[in-house]
């Protein structure tokens, strides 16, 4: 716990924060999260949202982020569609 | 709780997911629970150009119910002892609901 993780959900979104709590279900806390936005015509977009709350149900993967690779990642030369979202 | 307890044993594996919004992830199988939940180390995305959002991440956790498939690796898995045993559930599963009392003990 207190680790960075990022969270991918179920509509493709990619959230990373620090996971303050979780709960059987899955439910996470995660704090100072932000959101990373890909695009495919232009550059990775971090949104900051704060405190959030995921509903267990609505997340497909997660993990802890690896602070080398993350650093060894050429952000702003990614170009990309967003993941798309699950289809049951 | 069959298919629970024979990805266990897969454990250290090499395993793919291929889940359910077209992305797939190989990766050594650490752990597997009830639900069919995984987790994976040293994770490599498939296809990297397109799904480059997962790069920074070595070891994850996936939800079981967003796996589509999974591939296996075909040596490590004895696929007659598997349909022997998916038989045998199925058998105990018809004898149960038919409310055998010999099964009903077990």
């Amino acid at each position: 716990m207190t680790e960075r993780v990022a969270v991918l959900t179920n509509d493709g979104r990619i959230l990373i924060g620090i996971l303050e709590g979780l709960d059987i279900k899955t439910n996470l806390l995660l704090k100072d999260t932000i959101e990373k936005v890909f695009s495919i015509d232009s550059e990775v977009e971090n949104i900051e949202l704060g405190l959030y709350i995921i509903r267990g149900d609505s997340i497909t993967l997660l993990g802890p982020v690896d602070k080398e690779l993350e650093d060894s990642i050429k952000w702003d030369e990614i170009r990309c569609q967003p993941i798309k979202p699950i289809v049951h | 709780m069959l298919f629970h307890s024979f990805f266990s044993t897969l454990i250290g594996k090499k395993i793919t997911l291929h889940l359910k919004n077209d992305v797939s992830i190989e990766g050594t199988l650490t752990s597997i629970d009830q639900f069919l939940n995984v987790k994976l180390e040293d994770i490599k995305v498939h296809n990297a150009d397109k799904y480059p959002h997962l790069l920074f991440l070595k070891n994850i956790f996936v939800r079981g119910s967003v796996i589509r498939y999974v591939d296996l690796p075909f040596e490590e898995v004895d696929t007659a002892l598997l349909q022997d045993a998916t038989r045998r559930e199925a058998q105990l599963l018809k004898q149960k609901s038919m409310g055998d009392p010999k099964t009903l003990a077990v």
